[in-house]
């Protein structure tokens, strides 16, 4: 004992020295990456990787790629075939759908109209989030193995674009297991989740389009935008989409491996107002709100440019944009309604009332947020910021438990989003289970009146001039403030050849990319 | 000792208990309605009585502190997260091994350089190297971690790119995230190092075994830092439990998936019930630490001077 | 947090750090100090005078840091070149210029700015939390050394079991619920702050109470409430004010810490903690954010460590003898 005692003290001393100087010394081995895989960062892990329990815009952008559906979105926002080989409208309220020849899933079964009419029964059978989506489906008929149609209980023109669904295999959907195996038709099939961020996919050699050409698709989920960017200045990720702050951009940009490519945006950001508020419910104070946010300043600055402000929900470009109501900045003007809306200063350059401003606890959310509520309070309203953690914020403004939030709508394509966030049906309540997006409780029966109506129209002018009006009103209601349209920004490694982003932030162009090794990279190893 | 032993022991038990009632009761503390407070004041009624029900709030004191702690103990407590509650216990068991493998490297990392500091100098006591060394230690505990953090991963993730950034996997990811937790600990060990050594260097038996013609290094070695590290060592296990404490910053600077981005998630989430089991294990373990090492210690220290002299 | 606040109240200033000592008795390990047992060794006088000048440049050093961050709470407002809410988008996160000579954050808020409001906060949270922590710690702690039996022995059983509780959680906690506020950040602190200083304070009085003047001052009838204040809380303010010298850093690295976690103040209020914060998200694009935040904690603490070494050596007859 007394002889072993010192050594190890002696030993332990060494430890400590050696353990610094040998850290950064066997440190310089490059990532481990084979060479035909692609890394691509998401920011969150998907919640769920069967396709009719995505609910967010991640978890559809991968489950898409493993399980499409009869028809996708293109990248003018156009709905073109996918898995169907074309669609018609047979009447007014029936579609009638064909399937490729020789689809098959990833397991070799084909894929017939029974699993197309198994996928849209079960979306309601096994409790899916999305399936009142689905509501103005009445049947659903086979009419042959390949052909299948869909019957609708009165003309509604919007349905279309829910029909990107995943076509799920019917001697699977139901089993337990499918969730975390799930098979699809697509251009990737699942390989494994080894685990909860990370999720590897391979290239479905029987794909309708040709086999993808690369071996390994991996998502790696990195929370942190500063390591997001790292991993790709180090080379170690190939691709991340619509998940880095513009202010990091041109740090990417100077990297000459990685590219930047932007595609106009139409993601619509928005100031919504709960109008069960006492305050807010006043339609003044909601004006005096709009004129006193700059959003030029901010989308030039802030966004860098990378986004333009708007006038409405549908982006300019849009076959029912109109243009509508633009709301300046300017806070003299503001002030001054508060004023007349009975809301003067309390004392000299004091507060006129207080609300809260919910946000998420993203980085560049919430400096944005900052920015709008130091505006808000240059006009004497009184701001507490709350952020919450993303799912937590989303739930509150889903239910109603916010006073003013900014928030975002995914690209907008289908205009009848706008019966969805601004009908009085939509009014989410315990009644109808949470479900609609009119979360400011918004009830104006023109607005109610006029978007019916263009839902059943089925002539697009039609529809168009109807949107027109209802887009007309809500700019002088002000249900929202639009703030402006975001682009969509992809950042693409050298490695990753032929990639051309979607102005949507789909992942769908994967399918078609390539992988050559990075010059360089073998030298390294 | 034994009454010694048996006060720490009961005021263990009382902490733990301490802290289960106030991560219970808290709530009702403070003034207004808390639901209020978390939901906000446009939240129905529906989403007020879930909340209630999540947390406790609808039963009476005593019956929500045992519903908590027979959850807590059965393994039943789900996140206050409605719908999709889920169990917390299989996060806590996820999350604790990678904060208590963070905090051990950094421990052993933290007395590895301590060490061998103090004794340097303490043993050149009054030279520059022993200014140095203080002032360094000196330093060394005024710096923030959330300064120093950061400042690591520039230098060595962004410049020289020799480890990864944040979070990552394997044993290169662990080096800064320990280097940043261990620097105040180290400092604060090497300096207890210096002084527990010139403490026992004054000592009868080290003059006894000087005067017998041993090595300066034997006596050094063998003698005085056998003898100077027992009150080391215990306080470093003492700040142990402060140690996973200070790992929640560590944790949130490298995205550490451990305890502490476990805890301030779910309080960003506002999920309550993972917020109050988080604080509750962590103060379980913070306890346990200090009542094996204070044990350990209890036991140790009145006989080792002793022998040490007679040898 | 760093050296999570309770290693360094517990270890290097306050009493408790080692087990052993149940009686309170300060066992400050003497760093950088003084043998303990002036036989063992000779210092010549040179040497020494030597030492102790080393060890009042260090706590004059102390006193000017402190002094100077104290000046620039103070004077801020005057200090300032910008207002800490004025924000410039057109210049985020631009590195040092003559226009903004720390450069500018988020948002493009002046960083001199937020640094001088940040020690504002820092400063008024550490105080004000000190100040609580010694005024209801001293009180307990000299009502248990002075009245002793029953009243003592229930009063150390609450300190020991509130040593026994990691602070820096329960200040978590309670910030988590409350949500963040300045006063918030005081209580939250305070509610652990105050055991340190009485036990300190039990320890002293414990050892004052029998002397001789207490005994008479007792004799001519002076009620305990008198003693107490007249007669022992003079005579143990000494050690009190080395304790919380060394309790104000300790506080402040703690309050730096909630506030990086965003537990601290509210968004958007200047604060060491938040810039560290966007500092450590900004890092690729703006290194300086962290800097001069970090060099202001660094500077303040060890501002009030030095401080605390030359206050301790100067009031410890004990320390002096020996250096």
């Amino acid at each position: 004992m007394r002889h072993i005692r010192p050594n190890i003290f002696r030993r332990f001393a060494l430890f400590g020295v050696v353990s610094l100087l040998a850290a950064p010394g066997c440190s310089c081995e490059r990532s481990e990456r084979k060479a035909g895989e692609v890394v691509v960062l998401i920011d969150s892990a998907p919640e769920s990787l069967d396709r009719r329990f995505a609910l967010s815009a991640v978890a559809q952008r991968v489950t898409t790629l493993i399980t499409p559906g009869l028809v996708r979105i293109d990248d003018d926002g156009s709905l073109v075939p996918d898995l169907a080989e074309s669609f018609e409208r047979v009447d007014e309220t029936r579609y009638r759908f064909v399937l490729r020849e020789g689809l098959t899933f990833h397991d070799g079964t084909p894929v017939t109209s029974r699993d197309v009419v198994y996928t849209y029964k079960s979306l309601k059978l096994r409790g899916s989030p999305l399936s009142p989506r689905y509501d103005p489906i009445a049947k659903i008929e086979p009419v042959g193995e390949r052909t299948v149609d869909l019957v609708l209980a009165e003309p509604f023109a919007p349905l279309l674009i829910d029909l990107t669904m995943g076509i799920v295999p019917r001697h699977l959907g139901d089993k337990e297991e499918y969730e975390d195996r799930p098979i699809g038709a697509g251009p990737f099939k699942f390989a494994s989740r080894p685990s909860e961020e990370r999720i590897v996919l391979e290239p479905f050699d029987g794909w309708y389009g040709g086999k993808p050409d690369v071996d390994r698709l991996v998502f790696a989920v990195v929370r942190d935008e500063t390591t997001r960017v790292l991993s790709l200045l180090h080379g170690d990720a190939d691709l991340a989409t619509g998940s880095i702050s513009p202010i990091l951009i041109p740090r990417i940009e100077e990297a000459e491996h990685l590219t930047v490519q932007r595609r106009p945006g139409s993601g619509y950001a928005y100031m919504a107002f709960n109008l069960r508020h006492p305050i807010l419910s006043n339609v003044e104070v909601r004006r005096a709100l709009a004129h006193a946010i700059d959003r030029e300043t901010i989308a030039r600055y802030k966004f860098r440019g990378a986004a333009r402000p708007a006038t409405g929900m549908l982006p300019e470009g849009h076959w029912a944009h109109s243009p509508a109501r633009r709301w300046h900045y300017d806070p003299a003007v503001s002030e001054k309604l508060l004023d007349e809306a009975g809301f003067p200063r309390k004392g000299d350059g004091g507060e006129r009332f207080r609300i809260t401003y919910s946000t998420s606890t993203d980085r560049f959310r919430k400096s944005v947020a900052l920015v709008v509520a130091s505006q808000l309070e240059a006009v004497g309203i009184g701001v507490n910021l709350r952020a919450y953690e993303w799912g937590t914020f989303y739930g509150d403004v889903r239910r109603g438990r916010f006073d003013v939030t900014t928030l975002m709508w995914t690209p907008v394509v289908e205009p009848h989003l706008l019966h969805w966030v601004f009908h009085s049906d939509s009014i989410p309540s315990e009644e109808n289970d949470w479900v609609g997006g009119n979360r400011g409780a918004f009830r104006n029966s023109k607005v109610d009146r006029l978007l019916d109506e263009a839902a059943e129209n089925l002539c697009p002018d039609q529809r168009a001039g109807r949107y027109a009006r209802v887009q007309e009103i809500l700019a002088e209601e002000l249900p929202y403030v639009s703030m402006w349209h975001e682009e969509t920004v992809a950042v693409v490694g050298e490695r990753l050849e032929g990639f051309s982003a979607s102005p949507f932030g789909f992942l769908d162009p994967l399918a078609h990319a390539s992988v050559r090794p990075a010059p360089g990279s073998e030298a390294d190893e | 000792m034994k009454a010694f032993l048996a006060r720490r022991f009961l005021a263990a038990i009382v902490s733990i208990i301490g802290v289960t009632l106030v991560v219970t009761l808290f709530l009702r503390a403070i003034p207004g309605d808390a639901v209020d407070v978390m939901l906000g004041e446009q939240a129905g009624e529906v989403d007020r009585e879930a909340l209630r029900e999540a947390i406790g709030l609808h039963l009476p004191p005593h019956m929500q502190v045992w519903t908590f702690i027979r959850d807590i103990a059965t393994g039943e407590l789900r996140t206050s997260l409605p719908p999709f509650r889920a169990r917390v216990l299989p996060l806590i068991g996820e999350k604790l091994p990678k904060t208590m493998l963070l905090a051990v490297v950094a421990m052993l990392l933290a007395i590895a350089m301590a060490i061998p500091l103090g004794v340097l100098s303490a043993r050149k006591q009054g030279t520059a190297t022993d200014h140095g060394a203080m002032i360094f230690s000196l330093v060394g505990v005024s710096v923030p971690q959330a300064w120093l953090g950061p400042v690591l991963i520039l230098v060595f993730a962004i410049h020289l790119g020799w480890l990864p950034a944040l979070g990552g996997e394997g044993a290169r990811a662990i080096v800064l995230p320990a280097i940043t937790l261990s620097l105040g600990m180290m400092a604060m060990l090497s300096r207890m190092t210096r002084s527990s050594v010139l403490d026992v260097n004054r000592e009868d038996f080290v003059t006894t075994a000087r005067a017998k013609g041993l090595a300066e290094r034997t006596v050094i070695w063998r003698h005085v830092v056998r003898n100077a590290l027992v009150p080391v060592i215990t306080i470093a296990g003492l700040q142990f439990g402060a140690l996973l404490a200070g790992a929640i910053v560590t944790e949130k600077i490298f995205n550490w998936p451990g305890m502490g981005t476990l805890l301030i998630e779910s309080i960003q989430r506002r999920d309550y019930n993972t917020v109050r089991a988080c604080v509750l294990v962590f103060t379980v373990l913070y306890v346990l630490v200090n009542l094996v090492t204070d044990i350990a210690y209890g036991i140790v220290d009145p006989r080792i001077r002793v022998r040490g002299g007679k040898r | 947090m760093k050296a999570p606040f309770d290693i360094i109240l517990r270890a290097m200033v306050l009493p408790g750090a080692r087990p052993t000592d149940d009686e309170g008795h300060q066992v400050i390990p003497d760093f950088a100090s003084s043998p303990k047992h002036p036989r063992s060794r000779r210092i010549s006088r040179q040497e020494r005078i030597r030492r102790t000048l080393r060890r009042y440049l260090l706590a004059w050093i102390g006193l000017g840091l402190v002094t100077l961050v104290t000046l620039a709470a103070v004077f801020a407002p005057w200090l300032s070149p910008y207002t800490p809410d004025a924000m410039n988008l057109a210049n985020e996160l631009a590195g040092p210029s003559r226009a903004h000579l720390f450069g500018t954050g988020d948002n493009g808020v002046d960083v001199l700015t937020h640094v001088l409001y940040g020690a504002r906060i820092s400063l008024l949270v550490a105080m004000l939390t000190t100040l609580v922590s010694v005024v209801v710690g001293v009180s307990l702690g000299a009502l248990a050394g002075y009245a002793g039996g029953m009243v003592d022995g229930l009063l150390m059983r609450l300190v020991d079991v509130v040593l026994a509780f990691p602070g820096i959680l329960l200040a978590i906690f309670i910030t988590a619920v409350l949500g963040p506020a300045v006063e918030h950040l005081i209580l939250a602190l305070a509610l652990t702050g105050w055991v340190g200083y009485a036990r300190l304070a039990r320890g002293q009085v414990m050892a004052l109470r029998d002397r001789e003047y207490v005994q008479a001052a007792r004799a001519l009838g002076a009620t305990p409430l008198r003693v107490v204040v007249r007669h022992l809380l003079p005579n143990i303010a000494g050690p009190i004010l080395v304790s919380a010298t060394f309790g104000l850093p300790a506080v402040i690295l703690a309050e730096v810490a909630l506030s990086f976690l965003g537990l601290g103040v509210p968004p958007g209020t200047p604060s060491w903690g938040a810039l560290l914060e966007s500092g450590s998200q900004y890092l690729l694009v703006a290194p300086h954010l962290a800097a001069f935040p970090g060099l202001a904690v660094i500077i303040t603490v060890l501002g009030f460590n030095f401080l605390g070494d030359g206050i301790r050596d100067r009031l410890d007859p004990r320390g002096r003898r020996a250096g």
